[in-house]
């Protein structure tokens, strides 16, 4: 769906690249994510792919068709929920729908009903001057949707949400590739990246550093073991090895006789791996 | 209803609601009182300068207004990656101030002359003065972030807009303020307020071909500024 080879960009005016030679594919129907700290050209390398900046090296395809040949029937396919609210704070949040619907040739969405969506239905007929920063990122969200298109690009979807909210994004998004949207999502957020990417790359200092799947991230980055807590009272702690785990009869028999507090496999988070593979922290 | 009238309808409603027409009414009126209590000496070069700031201070200020109002709202980049292209969103904000531009000036002329003007010339000059200078604003107001910075930046784009009038006030008598595209406007202005109606047939020749191709220029000058303002 989405294919970059050797994408390079370096804003006017700079002498090094914001974003470095870099390749990776993004699949029909799958959450890609593109991690990295501030300033490590996840933001810039989805401006190119939105064409809010051009003059590109390298090459990107989009359904196989070069980017930088595409016109602006482009728009028509593709929805993007930027970081930052952007809407017209003199206008109603069901105007600031029904204008920018009004721009697309595709039949549009419910607004009502994709601004039920995030709880803002209520809220319809007020100005968004009035909305707080989780109302008008809600509202950012919504409209990336209002012409249904097949691939979206967010940017920090969860960004000043609080945790019910970020819950009702978070499940949209999963419906949306259920629904065979293609997602590009841009993020520091670790946690949101392991539930909601299929893939992710990561990135730092506009390079990829690698490109796979949360979970063989996590397992590949991991030890195989898990600590077993039990006792009654008293916590007693062990660690076993996964390997022939069910043979081992101190296990079975810990399990089988002892009260389980706990059981935990020792997978990696994705922010220990992410540390561990660029040796930078998120920020 | 098309883009086009998508987005005009939605540049009438943050004109008004920007309170931009409220603004434009109440300028109007204190230029309308000016000229009921004119003197009589230079009756018609005044009437004549003061119709042609209107158009051209109405568009450059306003477009520079909304297009601020825009950029802190973050809404150019929501537009930016809509299928509207930036030769719709610029003529969408050229045609809603000129229309609001062209009431002001009409007004203002029956205001000052009742009917004694002739209207093909006076709508020529008031349509093209304000095309040009929204475009010209435009250019201006995408290299800034502030209006305390637009401010700084309209003598800039201004002052040599106004030098064609060291020759109508006699000050100066020069032929390389017809490189001046203001030049031309005032020339259709001259025109419409004269006693006979018409100017030297090579100066209305002149008007008729360099405004809409310094329109046409000042138009791809914005068009470029709009992916300027993208790169920023």
């Amino acid at each position: 769906m989405i294919k970059a080879t050797q994408l390079s960009y370096i804003y006017p005016g700079q002498d090094h690249a914001a974003v470095n030679n870099i390749s990776f594919t993004v699949n029909r129907g799958e959450i890609f994510g593109f991690l990295g700290p501030s300033g490590a050209g996840k933001s810039t390398t989805q401006k190119l792919l939105i064409r809010l900046l051009r003059g590109y090296q390298g090459h990107v395809s989009i359904d196989s068709k070069e980017l930088r040949n595409l016109t602006q029937d482009y728009y028509n396919h593709i929805g993007v929920g930027f970081e930052l609210p952007n809407h017209y704070p003199r206008l109603t949040a069901l105007e600031n729908l029904k204008f920018f619907a009004s721009f697309y040739r595709n039949k549009t969405s419910n607004l009502m009903q994709l601004l039920e969506m995030v709880g803002l239905h209520q809220e319809a007929d007020k100005p968004t001057s009035a909305f707080s920063k989780g109302m008008k990122m809600r509202l950012n969200f919504v409209r990336a949707l209002v012409h249904n298109p097949e691939i979206l690009f967010f940017d920090e979807p969860t960004s000043g949400l609080d945790p019910i909210n970020a819950r009702k994004v978070k499940n949209i998004i999963l419906d949306l590739r259920a629904r065979g949207k293609t997602i590009f999502l841009t993020t520091h957020n670790m946690h949101d990246a392991a539930e909601l990417c299929d893939r992710v790359a990561f990135i730092t200092q506009g390079k990829i550093s690698l490109t796979d799947s949360p979970r063989n991230l996590k397992l590949q980055h991991g030890t195989r073991k898990l600590t077993l807590e039990y006792g009654n009272g008293q916590t007693i702690s062990r660690e076993f090895g996964l390997d022939k785990l069910g043979e081992n009869p101190e296990f079975l028999n810990l399990i089988k006789n002892e009260y389980i507090q706990s059981i935990h496999s020792a997978e990696a988070s994705l922010e220990e791996v992410f540390i561990k593979t660029t040796g930078e922290r998120l920020v | 209803m098309d883009r086009f009238t998508s987005l005009l309808q939605l540049d009438f409603v943050l004109i008004i609601r920007n309170k931009i027409l409220l603004v434009a009414t109440v300028i109007t009126s204190l230029y309308a009182g000016i000229l009921q209590v004119l003197p009589e000496e230079n009756f018609t070069m005044v009437v004549t300068t003061l119709i042609f700031t209107d158009p051209v201070m109405l568009g450059f200020l306003f477009v520079g207004v909304m297009v601020l109002f825009e950029k802190s709202g973050n809404t150019l980049q929501a537009l930016s990656v809509s299928p509207v292209r930036p030769a719709e969103y610029l003529w969408s904000k050229a045609t809603s101030l000129t229309l609001v531009a062209l009431a002001a000036g009409l007004i203002m002329a029956v205001a000052g002359v009742g009917i004694r003007f002739h209207a093909g010339y006076l709508v020529s000059a008031i349509v093209s003065s304000s095309l040009l200078f929204i475009f010209i604003g435009f250019v201006g107001v995408s290299r800034v972030k502030t209006f305390n910075q637009y401010f700084i930046v309209i003598p800039l784009f201004m002052v040599p807009g106004f030098l064609p009038f060291l020759n109508y006030f006699g000050i100066t008598e020069t032929w390389l303020w017809y490189v001046i595209p203001t030049q031309a406007a005032l020339t259709l202005f001259i025109a419409a307020f004269s006693e006979s109606g018409t100017v030297a047939i090579h100066e209305t020749i002149y008007a008729f071909i360099y405004l809409p191709l310094a329109i046409w220029l000042a138009f791809l000058w914005a068009q470029r500024s709009w992916y300027k303002i993208m790169e920023r």
